[in-house]
């Protein structure tokens, strides 16, 4: 009971702040957060092959010989020449948006497309093709807020596009937090 | 006399039925990992190809998806396994599913579709939430839990911390349980090769332990200043991806387990 008096005061302290703080800052407040990364469906839907691109932050690992596959923070998927496992080398860099997930059989990769579930055709890993499209399979990517994640953040707009992944950003005034 | 004679010829027969239905039982998934056809992922897998199926977990569900003809997958069934699934990890023709809300342990079917066995809830085991990649063997599962949460009451913050190794016995698959449990510093994949067990701690580096015995696990190799989050264990060659690189592991002589590569930064 001692608890919920105190808890009960503590709100209504609270309660009556918030309108006060609202005035007191006239300034558009800044703060760290997360703000979505849109692609336009057409954008989120190109699967490319482009040369070796810098490390940001690795995902999944995933192996078949003789190439190692890291997924690279829902951007896509860096292809390691690994014939030489004392020197692995950058090879390919599969773009593939919004994937987090690859499987392989033979010279079909599967992954994971903003939602989408796809196969791609690497045997010519200078020229993927997408061979299928399930749409909205693997709706894995949360499109309102960031998963695993507490603090602020920029609400997503639709008609924007699709999200697909989010970045750490400096927010003014953002109306959304979990 | 006779009746042994009818006795080994029903018996005989029986093995001849039960061996066809074995072979008619069993999925063509195809054999080693990273030298078939297919390839293998880590233990955050949540896509897995298998001979002419191709299995993938969202959040609650597990879809089989024909792939006879690879460049054209087709669903051919789904199904609800829980709350919060994480990983997929396939043993021959079990599929084991880590999520947050349990264990749970599939049998693929003839038809390639994965049926549910046996379970183990966490909800009696924690407070929370955890997440949680899963590894095993035909007698074990190696499961790491990893949730640090801060719990507002009022105006008090409790943490309440969940960091450990599992280790399910699972040789009835239909009857899970635990066989030992210990803390880890902020756990992430896991590998198996035989009885050597790779763990990931992030920042905290790269453990390896000699798990012949569940209850008493071994520290034999503790690789520090690498962050990493992965890991593949191809037969000597322990492949591990931490945030900022990939790092290939020696492990074939186990007094000189040694980091023979990364990958060249700006390459």
């Amino acid at each position: 009971m001692k608890n919920f008096l105190l808890c009960f005061l503590l709100l209504t302290a609270l309660a009556s702040c918030a309108p006060f703080d609202q005035k007191d800052e006239a300034k558009p407040q800044e703060i760290e957060g997360l703000r979505p990364i849109y692609l336009t469906k057409e954008a989120a839907q190109k699967v490319e092959s482009l040369p070796p691109q810098a490390i940001k932050s690795l995902g999944k690992i995933y192996y078949k010989a003789p190439y190692i596959y890291v997924n690279e923070s829902n951007l896509g998927v860096h292809v390691i020449n690994n014939s030489d496992p004392a020197n692995p080398l950058k090879f390919k860099f599969l773009s593939i948006p919004g994937c987090r997930d690859i499987a392989i059989k033979g010279n079909i990769l599967y992954a994971d497309n903003a939602g989408d579930l796809i196969a791609v055709d690497i045997s010519d890993l200078d020229n993927p093709i997408v061979t299928k499209r399930l749409p909205g399979l693997q709706g894995y990517l949360n499109q309102n807020y960031p998963e695993l994640y507490e603090g602020y953040f920029e609400c997503p707009e639709e008609g924007k596009g699709v999200v697909i992944g989010w970045e750490e950003a400096t927010l003014t005034d953002p109306q959304c937090w979990r | 006399m006779k009746l042994l004679h009818i006795f080994s010829i029903y018996s005989l027969l029986f093995s001849v039925i039960m061996l066809f239905s074995c072979t008619s039982e069993s999925a063509d998934l195809g054999i080693d990992p990273g030298t078939g056809n297919t390839g293998t992922g880590g233990s955050f897998a949540r896509f897995i190809a298998a001979g002419d199926f191709l299995y993938i977990v969202d959040n609650k569900k597990i879809k089989t998806l024909s792939t006879a003809v690879a460049a054209e997958p087709t669903v051919i069934h789904e199904q609800e396994v829980g709350e919060g699934i994480e990983s997929l990890f396939r043993l021959g023709e079990k599929l084991f599913i880590g999520s947050s809300s349990g264990l749970y342990l599939y049998a693929i079917g003839a038809d390639g579709i994965p049926v549910q066995q046996g379970q183990f809830p966490y909800d009696n085991l924690f407070p929370i939430y955890p997440c949680d990649p899963v590894v095993a063997n035909d007698q074990y599962a190696y499961v790491t839990l990893n949730t640090t949460v801060k719990v507002e009451q009022c105006n008090r913050t409790a943490v309440v911390d969940v960091n450990s190794l599992n280790i399910f016995d699972v040789s009835d698959i239909q009857q899970p349980y635990l066989v030992a449990q210990y803390d880890m510093n902020n756990p992430q994949g896991v590998g198996l090769d035989g009885n050597l067990l790779f763990l990931c701690e992030n920042e905290g580096g790269l453990k390896v332990f000699d798990v012949s015995n569940p209850s008493n696990i071994q520290l034999i190799e503790h690789l520090q200043g690498i962050a990493v989050h992965d890991v593949i264990p191809l037969n000597g060659l322990l492949l591990v991806v931490g945030k900022d690189n990939v790092y290939e592991v020696d492990y074939t002589d186990l007094n000189n387990i040694r980091i023979i590569s990364q990958i060249p930064i700006g390459a």
